[in-house]
């Protein structure tokens, strides 16, 4: 039974992990997960159900402002969910399968592994104007560029690959897979990180959605520590839209990855046996 | 509006999928999150009354009528998930309008992937 204090304990962290995740441009369940398990002492299937949950909220509420802005391109995410969904199914089912131990070492590479890839400058591809009746290319207006721009989309199988894995990403361990995506779509198929980002983003919710009916119906999605949860990534997220154009976030940054591997390291720790706190 | 756009917008047979999509991810998210916080409310008012059974929509949606706090939550998070799902449903409609069969095609693969998960979730 979960206690009136340990719900607005949830989410408090829910919101600063929103927070944190949208300054530095990270889904919240990098963060909701290791916080949740190492914190509350959740167990990690359901930290993972509940952050599945908290990334469709998040992901939805983005995305609604992304595809009136067009930089969702709606076709291009379309195709990819297929694979991210397929990839969601199997990771959901292979999180089902194995040991909490497993789990919380996989998590912990993971998190490891996005903490490396932090201080990448996101770099444009090549980027093509697409022919006016292509329907897979998108076209959005750039406030800063002051200008139309239009893209052709490259290289579609890379695109697939880098979805499935993505949806295993999610599937597995509740997270976005934005760092998956994002780069396939920039480097890979010539997308401005503008509508890459959009459209990962745009994404996430079905890809979520297609692992949290297994979560769902095997009693990982509690809701009295799902519910705060998605509330606070989701007010978190909010507000960090909204205050992160006025920050330098490369302070930050270094901070958040320091953070993000001492958790990582936690949460391998415990994987084997070893509780710190 | 950019020029671009306008033209776009005047394509025969176009509608203008992204302003609907907005609209169904908004709401959605704001529904679902009012009744969350609608369960915490009851919640508060009665800690001691959220027993609750996970696992099965009906009992969910029964046990949210009858003000169970736990269940009012486990109502919210289900209208949460059904939100990219009805999405989904939406860009299936939208590019069936527009007869743009090829993207129709994989919206309905993308709608049978979600279905299916259901179904696994079931076993």
């Amino acid at each position: 039974m979960v206690s009136l204090g340990t719900f607005v304990g949830i989410t408090v962290l829910g919101v600063a992990a929103g927070l944190m995740g949208a300054m530095v441009g990270l889904g919240g369940g990098i963060l909701i997960v290791p916080l949740l398990t190492l914190v509350f002492h959740v167990p990690i299937h359901n930290a993972i159900g509940a952050s599945i949950v908290a990334v469709i909220a998040t992901s939805s509420s983005a995305a609604s402002t992304y595809v009136n802005d067009r930089l969702a391109n709606i076709r291009l995410g379309m195709t990819l969910e297929t694979f991210t969904t397929i990839g969601a199914v199997t990771g959901g089912l292979v999180a089902g399968a194995i040991s909490k131990n497993a789990l919380n070492g996989i998590f912990g590479t993971v998190m490891i592994l996005v903490a490396a890839t932090m201080f990448r400058r996101k770099s444009e591809g090549r980027i093509i104007p697409k022919d006016p009746d292509d329907r897979l290319g998108g076209d959005y207006y750039d406030p800063y560029l002051k200008k139309e721009v239009t893209y052709k989309v490259r290289n579609v199988p890379i695109g697939l690959a880098a979805s499935f894995i993505a949806g295993n990403l999610s599937g597995l361990l509740g997270i976005g897979g934005g760092v998956v995506k994002v780069p396939a779509m920039t480097l890979g198929m010539g997308v401005p990180v503008k509508a890459a980002t959009a459209t990962s983003n745009f994404m996430i919710g079905v890809t979520a959605v297609a692992s949290a009916f297994i979560y769902f119906s095997r009693g990982m999605i509690d809701p009295l520590i799902t519910a705060p949860a998605a509330i606070g990534v989701f007010l978190g997220a909010r507000l960090g839209a909204r205050i992160a154009p006025g920050i330098n976030t490369r302070h930050l940054l270094s901070i958040f990855v320091v953070v993000m591997v001492a958790m990582a390291i936690q949460m391998i720790l415990k994987a084997f046996g070893i509780e710190v706190r | 509006m950019s020029n671009e756009n306008v033209k776009a917008a005047k394509r025969p047979g176009h509608i203008d999928l992204d302003h609907i999509l907005h609209w169904v991810l908004l709401i959605g998210v704001v529904v679902s999150i009012s009744v969350m916080l609608l369960g915490l409310v009851l919640l508060a008012l009665n800690p001691a009354s959220a027993s609750h059974q996970t696992g099965s929509i009906p009992q969910a949606i029964d046990g949210a009528l009858h003000g169970n706090p736990a269940e009012v939550l486990t109502v919210g998070i289900l209208l949460l998930m059904a939100t990219p799902a009805v999405r989904v449903v939406t860009c299936l409609i939208g590019f069936l309008a527009e007869r743009d069969w090829l993207y129709t095609f994989v919206a309905i693969a993308v709608t049978l992937v979600l279905v299916f998960s259901i179904f696994v979730a079931a076993e």
